[in-house]
């Protein structure tokens, strides 16, 4: 009996594993801009000097085209300091001219709260890069893409079916498609702009993750010291909007850090949060830059890291 | 281990495997099997737990076997309140312990640092599992069992996998006879618990989870939204709880078949329930029926309370009960109002009148289908779920508030949440038609031929693919 449902149960199963894998095998080669970093890592890994690590912020501000050097940048939504930690030490031992390291010192870095049950991240860090991000035992879930953000690569599924994928990306995976910014959306009218919400985390003071992500700062800074790259801190713009609602405790403490890391370890800081002088357009959203932005900001990363050189 | 994770989908075929092929040939293989696939799953969240889970469980067998060995009735009691104790005070201290703190200092304005409180973590399934020993013991004071003088099968007992982190809450007369008798494979049975385990991890991973990103957001900011829209939350959340939660219980007992055990129903419809009485017979029914025996009954029992009339007695009795079912969900004051609002109601619900000169208790008369009485549970339920949900009584204050006082009341829809409502709709149409089995698949094959059937079947599991959201936490687990 057991025998029979044991062969039973297999045979349904049979053509759930074959559908789901040439969906899976389908978003693996999607043109999304992890596959086009990841070519571009693939390709000039023995040339590349400058790494950018952040989160979105980063992601959207810095677009290596404007950069002299060549520079990587694996800034995605979420990365905290945990995850960049792990990219640069895992990435590092690929990247034998790596000089610079770009870290970012976001408003809400110091206090989220390190999310390692995201599975998008490991599968996406694991099967693109092969950096295993998450500190727990990982096995093959890890380099399911698929299942790990069913959502997400469903609607890139159907963008690339409709041919609209990866039209906008240049070589370096930056994304130039304007149209998923907010403001893009509310079609950069000052009016509506401002009567819509802000999203910025953290909404609340969360002390309690300060001295962990400190931690993980500090070992992103011992790990560029120990190889003798230079770690460079990165503030991004924002709008005046966005600054006047932060929690001035969550402001206050990010910056006594950044103080006291700067005077530590004789760290450079760009800081560029002042974005008054960029237009409405120059932003994706309140505190993302926009293709424009993102050149804007990335000429002016560049003259700094000239000036540092 | 979470029901709905890739572990879990490692886990169980594994374990199925072992148990029936090597397991099979005895009980004791059998039941080693099971404590050691048990122990992992609860370990794998933080093997400290397994530590207590352990302690407890050998408290609870010695106290049993003390109880069956004493001759006098004084050390009989001594031994059941060891137990007792025993498990109130390791959940006191992990689960009370610092809402306790934070009351009295908050109630006579005692200073800040006065007391420490601990900085520790709850143990998954810690109100389930004590529960279920307390339980234990207390029957086998009260004779109703006999004590177990197997260890193995009494830790088999308490850790057993499928309900061990969020019930069905087992009484002992019922599940531990089970780890006495070898299991034998039944295909039938065997079918029918992956029917019910499929039906649970789709309602709480496709119904539940996607409903719970617009609950989310309207309960984390309900001043920012209108009153149609903070009901439209709450209702919601409604759906959400029952989803998650009996989603869960039909997880676990359909696991549960797939080893050859039997365990209680915890849900029967709840939302059709005429009465907030009848609601409780419907909702977490082993909870209910835990509280009723071992608190509610001995309560209304006890004439050592002078002064108070037996019907006093039963309304004080049911306030209190559903006071302590509230408290039992999470050391917050929002829960103990849930709870405290739930009693006042049931206790209304219990003075008679008169109907065609017939003397009737008002929920009897609910619950014979009146007109607006299920309108009546469902706003009551509503309402009383937003004290549940909140974070605060300031929070849950403020949704009320909004609700009455929004000067527009906008809706945003931003929170439709699509396509995915079908799937809410799809549950609940499937659950209403088969009302009268425990699962919508009992049976099945008796009404839908095989080929719509296992269409039905893999359209579950394209939308557990598609639409879940991985290693989403089940609500109930924090209680």
């Amino acid at each position: 009996m057991i025998k029979k449902f044991s062969l039973h149960t297999l045979l349904f199963l049979i053509p759930v594993v074959i559908a789901y894998g040439i969906v899976e095998q389908y978003t693996r080669s999607l043109p999304l801009s992890p596959k086009i970093k990841s070519d571009y890592l693939n390709t000039h890994h023995n040339d590349i000097e400058t790494l950018v690590l952040g989160a979105s912020q980063n992601r959207d501000a810095i677009n290596p085209e404007f950069l002299s050097s060549r520079t990587l940048n694996l800034a995605y939504p979420d990365q905290d300091y945990h995850v960049s930690y792990k990219v640069l030490k895992e990435l590092s031992s690929r990247l034998p001219k790596l000089k610079t390291v770009i870290i970012p010192i976001s408003y809400g870095h110091f206090e989220t709260a390190s999310s390692q049950t995201d599975t998008w991240k490991n599968s996406m860090y694991k099967y693109y890069f092969e950096v295993t991000v998450s500190d727990k035992f990982t096995y093959f879930k890890e380099n399911l893409l698929y299942i790990s953000y069913p959502n997400y690569y469903t609607s890139k599924i159907k963008e690339h079916r409709k041919g609209k994928s990866s039209l906008d990306f240049n070589d370096y995976g930056y994304n130039n498609d304007i149209s998923y910014g907010k403001f893009y959306k509310l079609n950069y009218d000052s009016l509506s702009i401002a009567k819509s919400s802000i999203h910025s985390t953290p909404e609340k003071e969360n002390i309690s993750f300060v001295s962990e992500n400190t931690e993980k700062l500090k070992a992103i800074i011992a790990y560029c010291k120990s190889n003798e790259y230079t770690p460079v801190f990165v503030i991004t713009p924002t709008t005046k909007r966005f600054r006047d609602q932060r929690i001035p405790g969550v402001l206050h403490r990010r910056d006594s850090i950044v103080s006291l890391m700067k005077s530590l370890y004789d760290i450079k800081l760009l800081d560029a949060e002042n974005g008054d002088a960029y237009e409405l357009t120059d932003y994706r959203d309140d505190n993302h830059l926009s293709p424009s932005g993102a050149k804007i900001f990335t000429k002016r990363l560049n003259v700094f890291l000239q000036k540092y050189k | 281990m979470l029901f709905n994770s890739f572990d879990f989908g490692l886990f169980l075929p594994i374990v199925f495997i072992l148990y029936w092929w090597i397991g099979g040939k005895r009980i004791r293989f059998q039941n080693i099997l099971l404590l050691i696939a048990s122990y992992f799953f609860y370990g794998v969240w933080d093997w400290r737990f397994l530590l207590l889970i352990f302690a407890s469980s050998l408290v609870d067998f010695y106290a049993g076997r003390s109880i069956a060995l004493a001759k006098v009735e004084k050390r009989k009691k001594a031994a059941v309140y060891v137990s007792v104790f025993w498990n109130l005070g390791v959940l006191f201290v992990f689960k009370y312990y610092n809402f306790f703190l934070d009351t009295i200092k908050s109630l006579f304005e005692i200073p800040e640092n006065t007391f420490t409180t601990l900085d520790i973590i709850i143990p998954v399934g810690l109100s389930f599992y004590t529960f279920q020993t307390i339980g234990y013991t207390i029957d086998v004071y009260r004779k109703k069992i006999n004590p177990s003088n197997d260890l193995l099968q009494f830790l088999c007992f308490v850790s057993f996998f499928p309900q061990l982190v969020a019930g069905p809450i087992e009484r002992a007369s019922k599940l531990l006879p089970q780890f006495k008798i070898q299991r034998v494979f039944k295909y039938e049975a065997a079918k029918d618990g992956l029917r019910q385990l499929l039906w649970g991890l789709f309602k709480k991973i496709v119904v539940a989870d996607n409903i719970g990103v617009a609950v989310y957001a309207i309960y984390a900011h309900p001043e920012n939204y209108g009153s149609i829209t903070i009901i439209y939350g709450a209702l919601l959340f409604l759906f959400q709880l029952y989803a998650d939660f009996s989603g869960y219980s039909d997880i676990a007992i359909g696991t549960a078949k797939l080893f050859g055990f039997n365990l209680s129903t915890n849900f029967r419809l709840p939302y059709i329930a005429n009465s907030v009485t009848d609601f409780w017979r419907r909702w977490h029914i082993t909870l209910s029926k835990w509280f009723q025996d071992y608190v509610y009954f001995p309560f209304v029992r006890n004439t050592s309370i002078r002064g108070i009339s037996k019907s006093n007695r039963k309304v004080l009795g049911l306030i209190f009960t559903m006071s302590l079912v509230g408290l039992w969900h999470g050391a917050n004051w929002t829960y103990l109002i849930f709870g405290i609002l739930h009693g006042l109601l049931i206790a209304i619900e219990a003075i008679p009148i008169y109907k065609r000169g017939k003397r009737i208790k008002l929920h009897q008369w609910l619950d014979s289908g009146v007109l607006l009485s299920k309108p009546y549970t469902i706003t009551f339920l509503v309402i009383s779920l937003i004290f549940f949900r909140a974070n605060s009584i300031e929070s849950a204050g403020t949704m009320i508030l909004e609700i009455f006082t929004q000067n527009i009341p906008f809706f945003d829809f931003s929170f439709i949440i699509g396509k995915k409502i079908l799937f809410l709709v799809i549950m609940i149409i499937a659950e209403l038609w088969r009302r009268d089995y425990i699962h919508p698949f009992k049976n099945i094959e008796t009404v839908i031929p095989k080929v719509i059937r296992w269409g039905i079947y893999y359209f579950l599991i394209f939308a557990i693919i598609r639409y879940g959201r991985p290693d989403e936490a089940f609500i109930y687990f924090q209680f």
